[in-house]
């Protein structure tokens, strides 16, 4: 690659790298979720049966983390005014939600 | 000056546009990128939506932004049709602000005219780096990797325009390798993005197969629709024809794309993405032809009228808008239960926690809006409130609690 192009495309590179770095960390905490169906299946039954239980939107609950046992999301309640995302944890199967910070 | 006043009466036509669009009020699926909701598309544009939640006026703001956006890009119509004559030129803008799909679409808060704007602007390159020869410059390129970046991370439907992108790419100075390079990491990005988000993936696998009890006649239809609208029915012909007698076979292959994303998942807002490849085929066919194409103005506008008749936009409003105004009045503050399957507009114009109804967390609500019928509603406890759009009740005060 001639000099004069060496620049750009590390400039362009360095922005995709910025971007997909996270993205990638958070898709590597989410991994099981699309390496394995059992857990895949329990995840999809917990939240639904989650956000159910409490009259909450799917939309509003972000999946942050996923092992084989629980859930880590964060839930916002969308509204115009600004609100605090709440972080929880739930057992696979259960509907007790855990507050991260306990 | 005459630039100026040209500009001035345009932004006159963009807010006619915005405004139209207002009276049916926020719909779900703009109440989405209003309120930063993550699916189903990537985050860039419902982040800077989402910055002015909290203005009063956020709705009519961007409303005003987007159609300003669409219409004044009508100078890049202009350029497109750059060394032909001034009755192409004004031909074509006037077709590019009058198609059924702009009108439709122009001051709407949604993602598809958006990625419909960046469309053009491909083209407007594309069309640019033609007319003045030569190859773009690395840096230029690079600007260009962004602008497609940006465009992916806008809404996922920019990967439609691909050969677009690709016949950018082409004419820089990089390699073979740098120029695919160019156009396929940032898709990869947007796709580690949707690997990154669930309800994005859960999202397309809906919007996938929602159509999939669809027969293939009424698919043709619906994507006969997507057409129609997309160029008045006669920037589609003269579009195609442009593309297929200047032998333009990467738009004529965008055009492709955009049906057979049409045939899998329709909806009439889709439409717009046709646009700019009609647009950029018709001025490739008065360039290569018709040299004198001012009388297709009259019958564009005559079709687009019947187009807007046949496939009308939806302006009625949700009642969500109105409840909500009138649970405020009421002085209630405090959890508000819907029952029955609701849009996001509900979570839009509520100041108050939303939430499905529960039999459970009827004891902590403060008001509940019956979209379906409501169980459990002791009229000791519960007042409903009349000349409602939607039955709504609200609690009685507190020496009313059961």
């Amino acid at each position: 690659m001639p000099r004069s192009s060496r620049l750009p495309a590390l400039f362009f590179t360095l922005v995709l790298l910025a971007v997909a770095f996270p993205l990638a960390l958070r898709a590597w905490r989410l991994q099981l979720l699309f390496l394995d169906a059992g857990v895949r299946s329990a995840a999809r039954s917990t939240l639904e049966a989650v956000t159910a239980e409490r009259g909450w939107l799917l939309s509003d609950v972000r999946l942050e983390k996923a092992d084989a046992s629980s859930l880590l999301f964060l839930y916002r309640d969308h509204r115009r005014t600004a609100v605090q995302d709440r972080c929880f944890v739930v057992r696979l199967r259960s509907t007790r939600l855990i507050p991260c910070e306990s | 000056m005459r630039k100026l006043i040209v500009a001035v009466v345009l932004e006159g036509y963009a807010f006619l546009l915005a405004w139209m669009q207002s009276l049916g009020g926020v719909r779900t699926d703009e109440a989405k990128y209003l309120l930063n909701i993550p699916y189903p598309h990537p985050p860039l544009a419902r982040w800077f939506f989402s910055r002015t939640a909290d203005m009063p006026g956020q709705e009519w703001l961007w409303r005003f932004v987007l159609a300003s956006l669409l219409v004044q890009a009508v100078w890049l119509v202009w350029r497109m049709a750059n060394r032909q004559s001034l009755e192409q030129r004004f031909t074509a803008a006037i077709l590019w602000l009058t198609a059924a799909a702009f009108i439709l679409q122009a001051g709407s808060i949604m993602m598809a005219p958006l990625t419909a704007l960046q469309g053009l602007v491909l083209l407007w390159l594309l069309f640019e780096r033609e007319r003045r020869g030569g190859a773009w410059s690395a840096w230029s390129a690079c600007g260009i990797g962004v602008f497609w970046f940006v465009s992916l991370f806008t809404a996922y439907q920019a990967v439609l325009y691909t050969p677009v992108a690709f016949a950018i790419f082409r004419r820089s100075r990089f390699s073979l390798a740098g120029q695919v390079f160019f156009l396929l990491a940032p898709i990869a990005v947007a796709g580690l993005y949707a690997l990154s988000e669930p309800l994005v993936l859960a999202s397309f696998l809906l919007a996938g197969t929602k159509d999939a009890g669809t027969g293939f006649v009424q698919k043709l239809m619906q994507l006969f629709q997507g057409w129609s609208l997309g160029g008045s029915i006669l920037l589609g012909l003269t579009g195609v024809a442009g593309m297929l007698l200047d032998r333009r076979w990467t738009l004529f292959l965008a055009t492709g794309l955009i049906a057979a994303f049409l045939l899998v998942s329709f909806q009439p807002y889709y439409a717009i993405l046709f646009l700019p490849l009609f647009l950029a085929g018709t001025i490739l066919l008065f360039k290569k032809i018709w040299h004198h194409p001012a009388p297709l103005i009259f019958p564009h506008l005559v079709l687009t009228a019947i187009c807007i008749m046949l496939f009308p936009p939806v302006l009625l409003r949700s009642p969500a808008r109105d409840t909500m105004r009138a649970i405020v009045a009421t002085g209630k503050e405090g959890t508000v239960l819907i029952a029955g399957s609701y849009g996001h507009e509900w979570q839009y114009e509520s100041p108050f926690p939303v939430r499905r109804f529960v039999p459970s967390l009827l004891s902590d609500a403060e008001a509940v809006v019956c979209l379906e019928k409501c169980e459990g509603m002791d009229e000791k406890t519960w007042t409903k409130l009349p000349g409602m759009p939607v039955e709504t009740w609200v609690r009685k005060a507190v020496g009313g609690r059961g």
